[in-house]
């Protein structure tokens, strides 16, 4: 009775955010298209800060452009599941060639100048785009997890939660500071850990993850975020 | 934890919708990866099944709808006992003890769930109003559990999981 190794009994019924939400009809691709712009327009415009486009607009318009001429298109979910792709593989991928049909447009118009991108290869897409997808991902937990907390009446058990994971605060400190002795602090930031790892795979599945696929999911992108060089530059 | 990383951006983010207000936006890379490994399964204890239902449910109608199936249809108004210190000791072991054989060989994830549900609840209501441990798992292992529950049963049910946890 003390420790289950197996995952659960019964895996609960994979449910596909965007297929449900899509199968409703008008207001369910409303909600779709309203998840991708907050899901996606940071890590779109972190990624347009860093070509050489970014002297054709303001990363905001470009990226909100780029929404209302691709989401737009009826098939555009479709094609999606066609590709195979993860939903920001294949958002990046249509943001590239959106960005190159800005690009001619100016150039039709010759009000300016520069040099256009070559086009991007997969490594670099994965590299740029995933680890802005990752940060976002993870603070988009954070603020979600929070709410939740909140809405449930465990806002303390979050602030340690938000203490010894996110600041890296011991249990020790955290006694010192709030009183609350370290073994009662522990459980209470499980608790609150619990509805920040619901709420990741939640946004994990958002991607177009399977259930099945969550777990490895969350290992590549463990490996997207890395560790940061310039701390390994000062542990030297 | 110290360095942050450069993004380019100030705002944004998942599900944020402003730009200045995220209390999360200077996170790095290091903090990044401490919460993506919470994010993974890791060894699972029986009560995380009982506590991952009852944060995705109504838990007062859950804790209803389970009292009239096994391992507390054999117990009538085994919600309102349970919760008064109306049942004796012995009463409360056999619906440990049934309990525990639904979550060993459930047919249904239903079971299995009212199964945990009926185990935890029993050891609780014994704690809490005889002041006696049922169960052989150690108060170590026990009290945080129980807490745990605690934090996510419904009322009345939270206060008496968190009866037993004080007095385990």
């Amino acid at each position: 009775m003390t420790q289950n190794t197996k995952q659960d009994h019964f895996p609960p019924t994979r449910t596909d955010y965007i297929d449900r939400e899509l199968g409703g009809g008008c207001q369910g691709r409303l909600n779709v298209n309203r998840h991708i712009m907050e899901a996606y327009a940071f890590p779109l415009t972190v990624y347009f800060r860093g070509t050489k486009d970014h002297w054709i607009g303001e990363p905001d318009e470009i990226v909100q452009g780029f929404f209302a001429d691709r989401l737009a298109r009826a098939d555009y979910f479709d094609n999606w599941k066609s590709s195979g792709k993860r939903l920001r593989h294949w958002l990046i991928n249509g943001f590239c060639f959106y960005l190159k049909e800005r690009h001619r447009a100016n150039r039709r118009d010759s009000k300016a100048t520069g040099e256009m991108d070559d086009p991007v290869t997969e490594s670099r897409i994965a590299e740029d785009m995933d680890r802005a997808w990752v940060m976002g991902l993870v603070r988009g937990a954070l603020t979600e997890a929070r709410a939740l907390c909140d809405a449930q009446g465990l806002t303390e058990h979050w602030r340690i939660f938000e203490d010894h994971f996110y600041r890296g605060r011991s249990y020790e400190r955290i006694e010192i500071e709030s009183g609350i002795e370290p073994k009662r602090a522990a459980v209470m930031a499980r608790t609150a850990a619990r509805k920040f790892k619901q709420k990741l795979r939640e946004l994990v599945r958002q991607d177009g993850v399977g259930e099945e696929s969550i777990e490895s999911e969350i290992r590549g992108l463990l490996e997207i975020a890395g560790v940061d060089d310039r701390r390994k530059l000062n542990e030297e | 934890m110290s360095s942050t990383i450069n993004n380019g951006a100030n705002g944004g983010g998942t599900t944020s919708t402003g730009t200045g207000d995220d209390p999360y936006r200077e996170i790095t890379r290091d903090q990044a990866s401490t919460l993506l490994r919470i994010g993974l399964e890791g060894p699972r204890r029986a009560a995380d099944d009982l506590a991952d239902e009852l944060e995705k449910c109504d838990g007062l109608r859950w804790f209803e709808a389970q009292f009239r199936r096994p391992p507390f249809a054999e117990l009538p108004h085994a919600g309102r006992l349970l919760l008064s210190g109306g049942t004796s000791l012995d009463a409360l072991t056999a619906l440990k003890e049934r309990a525990k054989s639904l979550v060993k060989n459930p047919t249904t994830r239903e079971e299995y769930l009212a199964g945990l549900a009926g185990y935890y609840l029993a050891i609780a209501s014994a704690i809490a109003h005889h002041g006696a441990r049922i169960s052989r798992q150690p108060a170590e292992e026990l009290e945080p559990v129980l807490q745990e529950l605690a934090a996510v049963a419904p009322q009345p049910w939270s206060d008496l999981l968190l009866a037993a946890a004080k007095k385990v």
